[in-house]
């Protein structure tokens, strides 16, 4: 350690006893330098958090504060400040420590304050110990991984469950020698598929909350292509690009109502081996509305077809789904048929 | 080329049962293990062509080693079929080979198609040996 300095007692601000008190009652620890970074005033508080007595620190350069990793820099970085000596925060975006006297090293935050006088510029800095802030910020942190783990675990399970459904209803179809009711069983496979596939976007999601519709839906047609792709008709899916994102208790709704939609033209628009076209879309419109539509060009519905009292099982859980999104569903015959579900973008 | 010979990894019974079901009129299903001890002990036996492997399955090893393992003692690859789809497990997997990653809930058809061109490969990569 460099011999000590004469303090700048020469400066009049220090012998300013106001002055001297204000520091002394300040609630961090202040330390106030000369232009060659020798300790001119300290407070008591800087002397409990770094152990030195006041007789040990005034006269000496602040660099024994610092710890001694940083030290050799550290007059660079005060020379800096003096070519623009405004009060700022020290080492934004760094972590800080400062060196006690037994050795050890105290996280801190650091604010820097010119202090302009006849005798020249002084430097009054104020330092926080933060080691409290800094254990309770990786607290926080923790406890938010945890919840990430916890809620990919909960999604995860979902799944693994929605899989046994999913293999039950599988497994019975291959013990009923009923078509038709073998084809429930597929239907409602498909349903809960649908909804598994929510949990999966969601698990892969950054933040576990928010479905990716745009993958979600991709993905959802492109299964029921292949588990109803042996129908009658040659049919191209197509989805068009999407950019949405849902929460889980819309999105669950919506794969629904699309999985419905796809299956019911799957089945019903192409009859008799004609090939055909269905197109998925979906958007956000200026009035923050969403529009799910489901387009075919197959033979159309029936004239007298009311799609609010259909008894197809398909239908009725698309207006079931709708009203519980608040949607409006409307039927468009131009063309073959499109359905178009709008609702509110929920908050 | 015979019928394929696969292993099943699941520790979800049913979903065994359903995947063995799947498979079942194509190929040769050699075992349904539910841990990675008796994934080996089966291969030992019955050297199976493929494994269709659960990454979460019973015990202290999962299925990323379990295949590692399978691989390097009885030179039998896999075909991943699981519930995980996020990047850091498909990264993991990924550094086994695998011939094929499926995710759950899984359909008969793709199951299919995936087990077909991975016995392909392994065809393929027995005579170029």
């Amino acid at each position: 350690m460099n011999a000590p300095r004469k303090p700048g007692a020469h400066a009049p601000v220090l012998s300013n006893d106001l002055f001297r008190l204000a520091i002394e009652a300040a609630p961090t620890g202040m330390v106030m330098v000369d232009q060659h970074g020798t300790i001119v005033l300290v407070n008591a508080h800087l002397e409990r958090l770094f152990g030195y007595s006041r007789d040990e620190l005034i006269g000496h350069p602040v660099e024994m504060l610092v710890p001694e990793r940083f030290r050799e820099h550290h007059p660079t970085v005060r020379d800096g400040f003096y070519d623009q000596p405004h009060a700022r925060a020290m080492g934004s975006n760094r972590d800080l420590y400062g060196r006690r006297k037994d050795g050890t090293e105290v996280p801190v935050e650091i604010r820097l304050n010119p202090v302009i006088t006849p005798d020249g510029v002084f430097v009054l800095s104020s330092i926080v110990d933060i080691t409290e802030r800094k254990r309770a910020a990786a607290q926080l942190e923790a406890s938010l991984r945890e919840k990430e783990t916890l809620l990919k675990e909960v999604h995860h399970r979902v799944k693994n469950n929605l899989q046994v459904i999913s293999s039950l209803l599988s497994l019975q179809a291959g013990y009923v020698a009923d078509d038709n009711l073998a084809a429930m069983l597929q239907d409602s496979q498909n349903r809960v598929h649908s909804i598994a596939l929510v949990h999966e976007k969601l698990y892969q999601a950054r933040d576990l909350a928010r479905v990716d519709m745009g993958e979600y839906l991709a993905t959802l047609t492109k299964h029921l292509q292949g588990a109803l792709g042996r129908t009658e008709a040659d049919v191209t899916l197509e989805i068009a690009p999407i950019e949405l994102e849902l929460p889980l208790d819309a999105a669950v709704p919506c794969g629904l109502i699309v999985n419905e939609l796809v299956t019911n033209a799957l089945k019903h628009a192409f009859p008799g081996r004609r090939s055909g076209h269905v197109r998925v879309r979906a958007g956000v419109g200026d009035d923050r509305r969403i529009t799910i539509a489901v387009s075919d060009d197959g033979i159309g519905l029936p004239p007298a077809f009311d799609f609010e009292r259909s008894s197809s099982m398909g239908l009725r859980l698309v207006s079931t789904l709708a009203r519980q999104l608040g949607a409006k569903v409307s039927v468009d015959r131009e063309h073959g048929t499109t359905v178009q579900v709008t609702f509110q973008v929920p908050s | 080329m015979s019928r394929g010979r696969i292993l099943i990894v699941e520790d979800e019974s049913v979903v065994a049962w359903h995947v063995e079901h799947s498979l079942g009129g194509e190929f040769e299903v050699t075992g349904v293990a539910a841990s990675a001890q008796e994934a080996l002990a089966s291969a030992a036996q019955t050297t199976p062509d493929l494994a269709l492997m659960d990454i979460r399955i019973r015990g202290d090893l999962d299925g990323i080693q379990a295949a590692e393992l399978l691989r390097q003692r009885h030179g039998v690859g896999v075909v991943y079929l699981t519930a995980h789809g996020d990047a850091e497990t498909i990264e993991r997997a990924r550094h086994t080979e695998p011939y094929g990653y499926l995710l759950k809930p899984f359909h008969r058809d793709a199951l299919l198609d995936t087990v077909r061109s991975a016995l392909l490969r392994v065809a393929r990569e027995r005579v170029s040996r």
